[in-house]
């Protein structure tokens, strides 16, 4: 697979385009939103100011680059994570397409319930529209064990939204 | 099951994440420092360069009044290396003694480690 530099326009559109896919996938090792935000803005900045040669297709690159700057920072304790959702205020991820921002909140909440593996999985899958092989691929498993985590954490997330699940189906036709 | 798992994969896809903030302006004031640097050392070292070639030492053929001629006629001469023999050539030839000596200045510095030293005498005062 050939490499090549990128161009500052082109970060900017890879942000712009794949931004809140990224953000989600941060927040999947962090979950502070506020710290997965300064990871993304690392992240791309480091790209903007020393490109270095990327693949010509730089997404499973900058999900890479994405997944180890959370990695690091989680273990070098630069930001406390804390798992107590209901008192700490984690910034707010997910925006729902109806406004329903207590579903959103339920969301989020639920996603954090789950292990990261399997948070990791279903971020992939829902947010960035990957197939289970590649987020396989990604992720470094057998795609069986992706499919089997992603199985999980849907279970899990179903039996804490279910609420909201009934009430938007009946809101949105 | 499946199509269970499908359905509520599109009940999720309903919500979205927010969008990160803007990228913040890539800074290049350190870059631009860094390139002040480097063309103030390229510049003192062209000066330099252009301060030897035009202002050299000796011009050649030239004896400076300080320089005995000796060690100017003497510069074929590899200066000794040990006390030893230096003291024998002053005995025996010394002009290239001078020549010696005058190269050795040069090129080497006083010791100012050894215990009788006079610049260690005087560091100490």
């Amino acid at each position: 697979m050939s490499e090549r530099t990128l161009s500052a326009d082109e970060v900017r559109q890879l942000y712009d385009k794949h931004g809140r896919a990224l953000l989600a996938y941060a927040c999947a090792f962090v979950m502070d939103v506020a710290g997965a935000e300064d990871i993304l803005h690392h992240v791309f900045l480091r790209l903007l100011q020393k490109p270095p040669a990327v693949p010509d297709m730089p997404l499973a690159y900058l999900y890479r680059a994405v997944r180890n700057a959370a990695l690091n920072v989680r273990r070098d304790g630069q930001r406390a994570i804390t798992h107590d959702f209901a008192t700490s205020d984690l910034g707010v991820l997910f925006e729902h397409h109806g406004g329903n921002r207590e579903a959103a909140l339920a969301l989020q909440g639920a996603l954090f319930t789950l292990s990261e593996e399997q948070r990791e999985v279903v971020v992939l899958r829902i947010w960035s529209g990957m197939t289970l092989e590649e987020v396989a691929a990604l992720t470094g498993v057998p795609v069986n064990t992706a499919a089997s985590r992603h199985r999980y954490a849907l279970e899990k997330l179903r039996e804490q939204l279910k609420p909201y699940e009934g009430k938007n189906s009946k809101v949105r036709p | 099951m499946i199509d269970n798992n499908q359905q509520f994969e599109k009940f999720l896809r309903e919500f979205q994440p927010r969008h990160p903030g803007a990228l913040p302006q890539v800074s290049h004031r350190h870059s631009s420092r860094r390139l002040a640097a480097s063309a103030a050392i390229a510049f003192s070292l062209a000066a330099s360069v252009w301060f030897t070639m035009n202002h050299p030492a000796n011009q050649p053929g030239q004896i400076s009044s300080d320089v005995p001629l000796s060690s100017v006629i003497n510069r074929k001469y590899l200066p000794p290396q040990n006390i030893t023999s230096l003291t024998q050539l002053s005995i025996d030839d010394p002009p290239r003694f001078d020549a010696a000596l005058n190269e050795a200045s040069r090129h080497q510095l006083p010791d100012f480690k050894n215990r009788d030293s006079t610049l260690r005498v005087l560091a100490k005062q």
